[in-house]
């Protein structure tokens, strides 16, 4: 247990501090960005705007049967998609697709010695293989991140039109209304949170894999419950520190 | 012949089980030497102390009158130039194509400027008759056994005094099997390196070998050359004879 924490507190503290060391190695940085970012929007822009057509119907549902009136849910509903939707769903999705490939990445390396082989030519395996990810990750999950927030309204939008028919002059000051900039510079805090667990995590698994396809096969499926696990804990931490500023 | 390296009562245990137990050897300037023994024996645990990715427990590992064991990370550097592993699995890097692959540690371990990097790489290609038209591949587009040449070919263009392979020939068919033994023997010869080779092949160790050693449950079991092995009374050694024996029949 002591050397697990030892270990993933030195994969952090290296996988950080080799991102201000050089060689930079801006190819690898690039290729992560691009991996998050490029391979993943499609994946999280189809969830997201689910989420959100979900979120306004849910929403109307209750206000209706609660107070009445659901001149409240353009408002309610950007504000939920901000703060929690449009992060927490592309932080699981990353984790889920990003972070399994990261895991199965750095544990094939492992077992089939590619891990040693960097050793010997005196290359450390962290600042190598996990600070291009943590900024790839950082910054992919950010503007993946504020993407989808950006989507997950304009489908709230037409969803609001269509459904409970107001007109989207209507839905756009309500967010304003509702919505402050401290939302978006808290939204922004945890999705680079949550883009920062992600590689931390993954390689943390892939380094520790067994030998064998059974031992990648692990190490992808803990990587991934325990990315999702840290995420949602996260959120729950983020939301409760931030809750003080509201 | 000269000793260049020595390996002094060597122990390393992992969880409290003890792997090596005290192994003690010397190997000659441009000997082939292999170690045989079964699988879990500590064969493979033996060659990744002599390049620094385990420290032993005890015990001293001898390089040009120096002792290595106790050296830091800065100083490995000088060893690993000097005694190259070739790994059980090729171990090369996906992500990178072959030409990549074996200028990558030159580009880390060496000075040379770009033109003498690339002489070098195909100088070290041609030397384990791989042909130059697969330098632009990527390592998953080239068959196992080539991908076991390559991984020969990225030691070898360091010019490392001590090459050593881990279960060179894991996994590939008889064929390919007899071709790389040949290559380790004509690489040995020609360029006249140190080679040590972790095995269990006895075959194969009868063929090429200067010095064989035997290794069961961490201990050096016997050892010498081709002919002492062969007179052996030791069960384990006689067992592996018999194989070739059966096998050759």
């Amino acid at each position: 247990m002591l050397a697990s924490v030892n270990q993933l507190l030195q994969i952090v503290a290296i996988g950080v501090l080799s991102i201000f060391r050089p060689p930079y190695r801006w190819k690898n940085y690039l290729r992560e960005i691009s991996f998050v970012g490029s391979e993943s929007f499609l994946v999280v822009i189809i969830c997201v705007s689910f989420a959100a057509i979900v979120t306004i119907i849910e929403a109307s549902y209750h206000m209706t049967l609660v107070v009445q009136s659901d001149a409240m849910v353009p408002g309610f509903a950007s504000l939920l998609i901000i703060r929690e939707l449009g992060s927490v769903i592309t932080a699981l999705l990353i984790g889920s697709r990003v972070g399994a490939g990261w895991a199965a990445e750095v544990a094939s390396m492992k077992i089939s010695e590619q891990i040693d082989a960097l050793k010997l030519l005196r290359i450390d395996p962290i600042k190598y293989l996990v600070s291009p990810k943590i900024v790839g990750s950082v910054l992919g999950t950010l503007l993946l991140g504020l993407a989808a927030n950006i989507i997950c309204l304009i489908c709230a939008m037409f969803v609001t039109k269509l459904k409970l028919g107001y007109p989207m002059p209507t839905f756009i000051s309500m967010t304003k209304l509702f919505v402050e900039v401290q939302d978006l510079v808290f939204a922004s805090l945890k999705l680079m949170t949550f883009g920062f667990v992600v590689p931390i995590i993954a390689c943390f698994y892939g380094f520790r894999a067994k030998s064998g396809a059974e031992g990648v096969g692990s190490a992808t499926t803990q990587a991934v419950v325990s990315i999702s696990v840290a995420i949602i804990f996260l959120d729950f931490v983020l939301s409760y520190v931030f809750s003080h500023f509201y | 012949m000269s000793r260049i390296l020595e390996f002094q009562n060597i122990k390393k245990s992992f969880s409290g089980r003890e792997v090596l137990k005290g192994i003690s050897f010397e190997v000659n300037k441009g000997d082939i030497v292999f170690i045989l023994g079964t699988s879990g024996t500590g064969k493979s645990v033996l060659l990744k102390n002599l390049v620094g990715l385990l420290r032993p427990d005890s015990g001293a590992i001898i390089w040009h009158d120096k002792d290595i064991s106790q050296y830091s990370e800065e100083q490995y550097l000088e060893v690993r130039k000097n005694c190259c592993l070739v790994f059980q699995q090729p171990a090369l890097f996906d992500s990178m194509t072959l030409y990549e692959n074996i200028a990558f540690g030159l580009r880390r371990l060496t000075n040379l400027n770009e033109e003498e990097l690339d002489k070098q790489v195909r100088d070290s290609l041609k030397a384990v008759d791989l042909k130059e038209e697969i330098l632009s591949l990527k390592p998953a587009a080239i068959s196992y056994g080539m991908q076991k040449r390559l991984s020969i070919a990225r030691s070898l263009c360091l010019n490392p005094e001590i090459l050593l392979f881990d279960e060179p020939t894991t996994g590939l068919d008889p064929v390919s099997t007899q071709a790389i033994n040949q290559l380790i023997f004509r690489l040995s010869r020609k360029y006249d390196t140190t080679s040590i080779v972790v095995s269990h092949d006895m075959h194969c160790a009868l063929d090429i070998a200067d010095y064989i050693i035997v290794l069961d449950k961490g201990k050096i079991v016997e050892q010498g050359d081709v002919d002492k092995i062969k007179c052996s009374e030791v069960p384990l050694v006689k067992d592996f004879l018999q194989e070739v024996l059966d096998a050759n029949s």
